[in-house]
């Protein structure tokens, strides 16, 4: 019903088109990570380059385990580079090279370290690398396709990716169709040491998108996601605790509960869907505003809302202030438990499927304008109702050539 | 259950999204264009930013898909 409401809403906007041309730095279709770029916007003029880095950190504090699941503590850390180079070597073929590392420091992986095999996390060490090409097939529109991988210590995966856009000049906006799969492979190694075969998770989605100038200052975006997994879809070292005031203390645990752990158990497939837009509107010479919002639904009985308000004013000399906040919140899984107290075929506590709600803060700040050479900065504060906050900042660097 | 009611879901989705097709269209003159350019009116911005973000994110989260975004794969993070 609420989003039969929001098509209707959104139907009575104005309808008003244009269509913008210029750099494309990645919209909702452009899912860097691995969906290829589409859209209306272009990648710059023939023969022009691009690249594009980025630091990011971030870091979760959970002393004791305090927060969320009260058997683990699960503080993180993780530091990220990321690099993508773009090229546009003709009007008519472009490509990007992407290349992501995460080195990921956390309490889970000091302290299942003492078993045998078991690094701790699925990400203390992931490089990712993926290659993009865009065709243009007409004036109208354009065809691309991406191949990707990633590695890290117990998993491994390949992704490929082909997308279609279409433009419609007379209405001053695009469609825009994108596919993905990934293919990858789970070494199952368990929290307490412990190895099973190796299994494989493969996923595949669906994004239809659509870019539309809503009148001379507003232009947005809503797209739609449909994506089906299958295979081992939880996390291996994950485990759930089963109390018993019988058991001794369990030193393993965060909290020296009296209980015994056994393996985390999920279904094994998994389909989501999700409704996503963003409008973006001049409001004066130096300021514009954008709302964003995202409707999630899954199969696993997790339902999620987002929204995010952002603020940007531009500064004398180009440089630009962003200062945004997001709303999120979840439902939990259906075989999501903070505490057990007897074996069900299918369990986790893993917080991040537990029901919460988080606020997010944060501001960005970037000099260099439309130059050759931007540089930003950003702080992001997440408040989240269970206790995990977080923090992330990022310092990035694009030039133009 | 939770299939059925996804399946719903999935055919109001389809049929919102029909309803934000727009019935008429009246294009934007090209010197009205000039208020949609430039790095205050670019949606997406930083990409490398967008990619750290959504990861953070769909790492921390239960749900996956949208801006940025992949839905599912790619990674042990979800």
């Amino acid at each position: 019903m609420l989003l039969a409401r929001l098509g209707f809403a959104l139907a009575l906007v104005p309808p008003a088109w244009a269509l913008p041309q210029g750099p494309d730095d990645g919209g909702f279709v452009n899912a860097p990570l691995t969906s290829t770029q589409l859209g209306a916007k272009g990648h710059g003029e023939a023969g022009q380059t691009t690249w594009s880095a980025l630091l990011g950190y971030y870091d979760r504090d959970d002393a004791g385990g305090a927060s969320g699941n009260p058997f683990l503590d699960e503080t993180l850390t993780v530091i990220e580079p990321v690099y993508i180079y773009d090229s546009q070597v003709s009007e008519d073929f472009g490509y990007d090279i992407q290349f992501s590392y995460d080195r990921v420091s956390s309490a889970s992986i000091e302290r299942l370290s003492k078993f045998d095999g078991q690094s701790g996390a699925t990400g203390d060490n992931y490089l990712g690398l993926d290659f993009g090409f865009r065709h243009k097939l007409s004036d109208a529109t354009n065809v691309s396709w991406r191949v990707g991988g990633s590695v890290e210590y117990d998993y491994t995966s390949i992704g490929v990716g082909g997308g279609l856009s279409h433009t419609f000049e007379e209405a001053d906006a695009s469609l825009a169709l994108n596919l993905d799969a990934f293919l990858d492979t789970v070494e199952v190694i368990r929290f307490d040491g412990s190895t099973e075969a190796d299994e494989n998770r493969n996923s595949v989605a669906a994004t239809l998108g659509w870019y539309q100038v809503i009148d001379p200052k507003t232009h947005g975006e809503i797209g739609l996601t449909v994506s089906s997994q299958s295979g081992f879809l939880g996390t291996p070292y994950n485990a759930v605790v089963v109390l018993n005031p019988g058991d001794p203390p369990n030193p393993n645990l965060a909290n020296n509960a009296n209980g015994t752990e056994f393996t985390e158990e999920v279904p094994d497939s998994r389909t989501r869907l999700t409704l996503f837009g963003r409008a973006r509107r001049r409001l004066g010479a130096q300021t514009a505003l954008e709302l964003g919002a995202r409707v999630y639904d899954d199969d696993w009985g997790i339902q999620a809302y987002d929204f995010s308000p952002r603020l940007l004013y531009q500064l004398a000399g180009g440089s630009l202030i962003d200062v945004h906040y997001r709303f999120y919140t979840q439902t939990a899984a259906d075989f999501f438990a903070p505490e057990f107290t007897a074996l069900p075929a299918e369990r986790t506590q893993d917080s991040d499927l537990g029901d919460f709600d988080s606020n997010l803060i944060g501001a960005q700040y970037s000099w260099g304008g439309a130059a050759s050479n931007t540089w930003s900065v950003a702080l992001d504060f997440l408040d989240r109702s269970d206790g995990l906050d977080h923090w992330f900042f990022s310092l990035g660097y694009k030039k133009s050539f | 259950m939770h299939m059925r009611r996804t399946k719903t879901m999935g055919s109001r989705l389809a049929w919102a999204l029909l309803f934000c097709l727009p019935a008429s269209c009246n294009t934007v003159d090209f010197y009205q264009k000039g208020s949609l350019q430039g790095p205050l009116m670019e949606i997406g911005g930083f990409a490398p930013r967008g990619k750290f973000r959504s990861k953070v994110h769909y790492s921390t989260e239960g749900s996956a898909g949208g801006l940025s975004t992949t839905a599912g794969g790619g990674c042990g993070c979800y």
